[in-house]
């Protein structure tokens, strides 16, 4: 609904006696939805808010021999709304790789040149001939009589015989079956990875049942579709679910496991319970035992089964992983007064990058994460390595990053894969548990989680290659064309990795670092955390707790960075020298003289010194004004002067002696996106300050603002952001005196062409030297990504 | 079927990684060439070697001579001006320069024919790799900048190749 709301409204009406100015400081009440008894104006939840509840009894099995899945449900739904029924919505994910979904028709062309690789070739024919979608075998109600149902797209509606009254429950069941997509050649966020060389598979079941669709106060039924880049919102419940699959085959899910007497083997039960307690992760399958389970001869014409049960609690989302490759590692993680199982599911390929890695930032991001929102909840925390590059669900996450087949792997993987488990394990806080709609907006979850990502990635190591976070990162993105609002629906959104995820985290950071303060920020975000566990906030719930909790007006920031595209570009245009001048002829004379000697002679000026002038020659033609010093003070000027100064109390007097510079800056704000400004004062005598000037300062004027700066030194020279903390895209204006600052590519140009002599010496220029150089610094410097 | 081959794609973006690089040029009137400075993710960058060299490359491990002999000609490969591919006599390696999780690669490129007032520079690096990825490129004239944001189904960037008025 506020994607819908344009720009034109910011102000309540056009204003023509302000030059069209716009009004970035207008609150943006007018844009958010109005406070109510189930949302209040401080961003908390009202004394009436309410959320459905839906509560699963599923039992599955996996085909492994024709990879299908198919399962019986049992759903109870609690209308907990003041609105009666008449009707249910289920989720039908499965159904966006029918033929004939909207995410095949409503797809964009894309170019086809210069050629279509093979592996694009196979994925199309692939997916032509895949038979994709649910195939619902019955819908009834608690007395196993059937009820009509419509399938819509990706959704199915349940007409129910009479309608679901506020405070009643309904149970339905539903017989539902589905080909698994293979993930590796047509993708998905669940599917199924071959594995040709010893005919196994990974699977990584997501969005696998039909799925209540959430019912809220803010917009009834979710119906928007799902069709690829939103992901899901759901209702909280408790989930028992049976998977039955074969034997051989371990099962990771979310939940706890119920029967580990069925399907573990003893030595493996003793493992689990030895890692509860241990200090680092134990294997509980071993890479050789999982070497042997892939290689088990699996000829007989119908294999054993095992049926895992596995429980959860209060949870949105139920997913799971299967597998004969798997390697299980585990550690028991206390956080509080509580141990937390954080395990890692992989194949021998994954070796020995996941033994290494993967747990660890299990552990690393519960501890991180829970610091900045509230203790992880839930009883198990899981990373499986399979097809699916990175996705979350409650409890368990899918990634995928591998090392080469020769065990050997680069930076780039390793650090792609502690990064992509710190994010899918973080999905637990924002939007698991902090319930969000990310089919709605992707940023409420992806921009707040790659935020912590980035502070987490912070406190692994030293340095850490972030790729998100830094402002510096985020200039290209910010100065580009073809941008839509981080208020945007996700499936409009464009630029989506830049603007759901890098944009929001950056803004974060700024907010955090730049404009409240760690303490103040921290507070504030953990409030919203704290007051959104378990519930269902909405964009208006976060700005309105940010500011709430803070104890700062922060709409401007809202307004700017989340629903505008501007961006920050701040430049220093002039600066202007005031003194005081105290009125004393003789000083004043003296000033003016100095300044007269100061001016440079002409060049002809210059030249002409040497001629014989006639007045010379001629001494006569010399008169009064030969010798008259237009600068000469008169007695009459001493004497008004000393009658000025005798008519002033002592403070004046004082005032009057004051030998300050009151120098006036002048800055414009050329990226329209408000900010404070930082600015670097370097002063004659060789010190140096950093003044923080409030982002209010342009609340009169959002185009141009003066700044006094009263100082007794000299100021030599201003900088704007030097530490590149707002963004500003463009750096070649910040300074004062100007400073040309040459491209990246000549930069680079002209110091490969140094020697290394020239290099060395370039390197110990002492910093003053370096002064009014126009080559120091390129327009992005800081990005050391 | 182009419909279908869209959402081939799009299966593939559902993943997390939004991919993006940065990219900023200038035509140098006196050299009359392209001077090109791209920066490019290492995962993004080691998926497109695989790719093109059938093995694994580790770029924090490339010497300059290395990045020389496997990055230089895959850029020069993935560059068309007015739509047609760089001979290696249009193509000058300047160098990289390698961070923490990215390189900026830096080259020169000269048109086949003497330039016209304008010419297209198509960008296809690693849209092979990450068919979603964009290219945000910076454009440098004069002491102005203009942005652009590349994408496979819009890779062209059009330079200008007159001087600025005075």
């Amino acid at each position: 609904m506020l994607a819908t709301v344009g720009l034109a409204v910011a102000q309540p009406l056009e204003n023509n006696k302000y030059g069209g100015r716009p009004d970035p400081f207008y609150p943006i009440d007018n844009w958010l939805a109005s406070p109510n008894e189930q949302r209040t104006a401080s961003g908390a939840p009202g004394p009436r808010y309410w959320q459905q509840r839906a509560d699963y009894v599923i039992e599955v099995t996996l085909d492994d021999s024709r990879q299908r899945l198919t399962g019986q449900e049992q759903v109870t739904y609690a209308n907990r709304s003041p609105h009666p029924l008449r009707y249910l919505w289920f989720q039908l994910d499965q159904n966006m790789y029918r033929p004939d979904s909207e995410s095949l028709l409503a797809a964009r062309a894309p170019s086809l040149e210069p050629r279509v690789p093979f592996s694009s070739l196979r994925s199309i024919l692939a997916r032509q001939s895949f038979p994709g979608g649910f195939e619902i075998g019955s819908v009834t109600d608690a007395q196993q009589q059937p009820l009509p149902y419509t399938i819509v797209g990706t959704m199915m509606r349940v007409d129910l015989p009479e309608p679901l009254q506020p405070e009643g429950t309904i149970e339905l069941q539903i017989a539902f079956a589905y080909n698994i997509v293979d993930a590796k050649l047509i993708g998905g966020r669940g599917g199924f990875e071959f594995f040709p060389s010893d005919g196994n598979y990974i699977y990584e079941i997501a969005q696998w049942y039909p799925r209540l669709v959430a019912y809220t106060d803010y917009a009834g039924w979710q119906h928007q579709h799902y069709v690829g880049k939103g992901e899901f919102t759901l209702e909280f419940g408790d989930f028992i679910v049976r998977i039955t699959a074969p034997d051989d085959m371990l099962v990771a899910a979310t939940g706890e496991l119920q029967n580990p007497q069925d399907v573990l083997s003893e030595p493996q039960r003793q493992r689990l319970q030895e890692a509860a307690t241990a200090d680092k992760p134990v294997f509980i399958v071993t890479p050789e035992e999982a070497e042997q389970n892939e290689q088990r001869d699996r000829s007989q014409s119908k294999p054993e089964t095992n049926t895992w049960e596995f429980q959860a609690e209060n949870v949105r989302d139920f997913a799971f992983a299967a597998s004969r490759k798997f390697i299980w590692d585990a550690v028991g993680h206390r956080l509080g007064d509580r141990t937390v199982m954080a395990m890692s599911y992989y194949p021998n390929e994954a070796e020995p990058l996941w033994s290494r890695y993967s747990t660890a930032a299990i552990t690393h991001t519960l501890d991180v994460f829970s610091r900045f929102t509230f203790d992880y909840p839930y009883p198990v925390a899981i990373s499986v390595n399979g097809p699916i590059y990175g996705m979350e669900y409650p409890m368990i996450c899918f990634n995928g990053p591998r090392p080469e087949s020769d065990g050997t792997y680069s930076k780039a993987t390793k650090y792609g894969l502690i990064s992509v488990i710190i994010h899918e394990i973080g999905h637990n806080w924002f939007p698991m548990i902090v319930n969000s709609d990310e089919r709605q907006w992707s940023w409420m979850d992806e921009g707040l989680n790659t935020f912590l990502q980035y502070l987490a990635e912070q406190e692994w190591e030293e340095d850490y290659p972030s790729r998100r976070g830094e402002p510096a990162d985020i200039i290209g993105f910010m100065r580009s064309s073809n941008q839509r609002p981080i208020m945007t629906q996700s499936e409009s959104t464009l630029q989506f990795g830049n603007n759901a995820y890098g944009k929001p985290a950056t803004a974060l950071n700024i907010l955090r670092e730049t404009i409240l303060g760690r303490d103040l920020f921290d507070f504030a975000f953990k409030e919203y955390a704290l007051r959104w566990r378990f519930k269902r906030p909405t964009p208006e719930d976060f700005f309105r707790t940010m500011s709430d909790a803070s104890g700062h007006d922060l709409d401007w920031f809202w307004r700017g960075w989340f629903f505008s595209t501007d961006h920050v570009d701040l430049a220093i245009e002039r600066v202007r020298l005031y003194q005081i001048d105290a009125g004393d002829p003789d000083e004043t004379a003296e000033t003016q003289r100095i300044e007269r000697d100061a001016q440079p002679k002409s060049i002809s000026q210059q030249r002409n010194a040497e001629l014989t002038k006639r007045v010379d020659l001629q001494p006569g033609l010399k008169d009064f004004y030969n010798d008259y010093d237009d600068l000469q003070v008169g007695e009459d000027d001493r004497k008004a002067f000393r009658k000025f100064v005798d008519g002033l109390d002592a403070d004046e007097q004082k005032l009057l002696k004051r030998k300050s510079n009151f120098y006036v800056v002048s800055f414009r704000n050329l990226g329209g996106l408000i900010s404070p400004i930082i600015l670097h004062v370097d002063y004659e005598d060789g010190s140096d300050e950093r003044l923080m000037i409030p982002a209010s300062i342009w609340n009169q004027d959002p185009r141009a603002v003066d700044k006094l700066i009263i100082t007794d030194k000299t100021i030599q020279r201003l900088e704007i952001d030097p530490q590149q903390q707002t963004a500003d895209v463009e750096a070649t204006n910040n300074h004062w005196p100007p400073k040309l600052v040459p491209s990246r590519f000549k930069l680079f140009k002209s110091e490969q062409q140094q020697n290394p002599m020239q290099k060395a010496k370039a390197e110990v220029t002492p910093k003053a030297e370096a002064i009014g150089d126009d080559a120091q610094r390129p327009a992005d410097q800081g990005d050391n990504q | 079927m182009i419909a279908v081959f869209t959402a081939l794609l799009a299966g593939s973006l559902l993943l997390h990684p939004g991919h993006s690089t940065r990219v900023e040029l200038q035509w140098n009137l006196q050299s009359e060439r392209i001077e090109l400075a791209i920066r490019i993710d290492h995962a993004d960058l080691e998926a497109a070697l695989r790719k093109r060299l059938g093995r694994a490359v580790r770029v924090e491990e490339l010497t300059d001579e290395q990045a020389q002999q496997w990055i230089a000609p895959y850029l020069r490969e993935t560059l068309r001006i007015d739509h047609g591919k760089l001979a290696p006599e249009q193509f000058s390696w300047i160098g990289w320069e390698r961070k923490r999780a990215s390189s900026w690669l830096y080259a020169e490129l000269s048109p086949a024919e003497p330039p016209a007032a304008e010419l297209s520079l198509k960008i296809l690096t690693l849209l092979e790799v990450e068919p979603e990825l964009n290219h945000v490129v910076t454009l440098r004239r004069g002491h102005g900048q203009t942005s652009h944001v590349l994408s496979k189904e819009k890779p062209v960037v059009v330079l200008s190749t007159k001087p600025l008025d005075r």
